[in-house]
């Protein structure tokens, strides 16, 4: 008797976990580094600010939370067909 | 600073603007002006102010009292998002509104959390509003109009409907994932003060063939997190060194905020089994026109 795997990593799941793990690591530069210290192409990045910008990782964090539920979604085994 | 009057006031009118689609923000910023408070109106666009911490407040009221009044809903759905995640399926109507608000949370969500700060300090001010207000009340009755249109009728014909007294329209549940998406989107204009959350949410659900009754519902239910979670993040302004001398008007507001929002969701849900948007369309085009002319 042969059982189908319970997760099913697809291309598509790696894709979305890749993609979770840059938003984390932005949300922790964004948390952590003062605007005037961001790299040039983030958003946000101000050459005169000393603030971090936390609601900029706030939303990073999210991207990244929505991409790990989107890779979790994807690893359902395929629904029997009749 | 701002009184205990002043507090009770703000917040009874948070607690009806914001759900009444004639945004809240809009008139925030537009009736401390009119009443004479002018430290109030100028604080409303400033980077930072006391102003700022005390609407934290008001927000979390609105979204407790909006919380309470649909809580067998939201019971509803965070049992369906739990269940579609352990499932890993979307199968029942619970599940589905549950992912169809978390979808159409995000665009607003992510852009609010980036941009809200500047537009605010851009456009947080009274003849902007005004303007603005305008461009609400067109909006609610173009988004009228719209739904009286053929696509509209064979929107709603072509998915399974749910019958009001006054009229017939698609089931909530019924919504594809673009379409909770182009929802959230429209959402992202309530970030301008002077255009209404509920009213151009409540636009989008009927141009897509809801009825005025479950495109209200729609809106409130996607209003809840993003006013809560609004007031959450900006809490330790509230807190902090913002918050002194406004902590204990905060909390009478608050609760001002949250009785007006509670009855004003009661009093539209029944409003909208038999109306429409009109008259919020007529008032804001009225209201704001006679702003605009005393501000000029």
């Amino acid at each position: 008797m042969s059982t189908a795997p319970r997760i099913q990593m697809r291309p598509l799941t790696w894709l979305l976990i890749a993609a979770a793990v840059v938003f984390v690591v932005i949300a922790i530069v964004y948390f952590v580094t003062p605007a005037n210290q961001l790299p040039a192409f983030f958003p946000g990045h101000t050459a005169h600010a000393t603030r971090e910008h936390t609601k900029h990782g706030i939303a990073a964090l999210g991207v990244a939370i929505v991409a790990l539920i989107g890779a979790w979604f994807t690893t359902a085994p395929a629904r029997a067909t009749a | 600073m701002l009184s205990y009057f002043q507090a009770v006031v703000l917040g009874l009118l948070q607690g009806v603007t914001e759900l009444f689609p004639i945004s809240s923000l809009g008139h925030s910023v537009l009736l401390p002006k009119i009443f004479g408070w002018d430290q109030l109106a100028k604080a409303q666009s400033q980077s930072e102010s006391f102003y700022l911490a005390f609407l934290v407040a008001l927000h979390v009221g609105t979204a407790i009292a909006l919380f309470i009044y649909f809580r067998k809903e939201w019971y509803r759905i965070i049992g369906g998002f739990f269940r579609s995640l352990a499932n890993r399926r979307i199968e029942t109507a619970d599940e589905r509104l549950a992912w169809l608000l978390i979808v159409a949370t995000i665009p607003a969500g992510i852009t609010g959390l980036l941009f809200e700060h500047e537009l605010r300090t851009v456009f947080a001010k009274p003849l902007a509003a005004a303007a603005f207000l305008m461009v609400n009340g067109l909006l609610l009755l173009a988004g009228e109009r719209y739904r009286r249109r053929a696509e509209v009728r064979e929107l709603v014909a072509a998915h399974a409907t749910t019958h009001s007294e006054a009229e017939v329209g698609r089931r909530l549940d019924t919504l594809d994932f673009k379409e909770a998406i182009a929802v959230g989107v429209a959402q992202i204009g309530a970030l301008f003060a002077g255009i209404s959350r509920s009213g151009i949410t409540m636009i989008a659900g009927l141009a897509r063939g809801l009825d005025h009754e479950d495109a209200a519902r729609f809106s409130f239910l996607l209003a809840t997190p993003i006013i809560f979670g609004a007031g959450l993040i900006k809490l330790p302004d509230l807190f902090g060194t913002l918050g002194n001398g406004v902590r204990g008007q905060s909390l009478v507001g608050a609760i001002a905020a949250g009785i007006a929002a509670y009855f004003s969701v009661k009093f539209l849900m029944r409003f909208f089994e038999t109306k429409t948007l009109w008259p919020f369309g007529i008032y804001c085009l009225v209201f704001g026109a006679i702003c605009v002319v005393a501000f000029i």
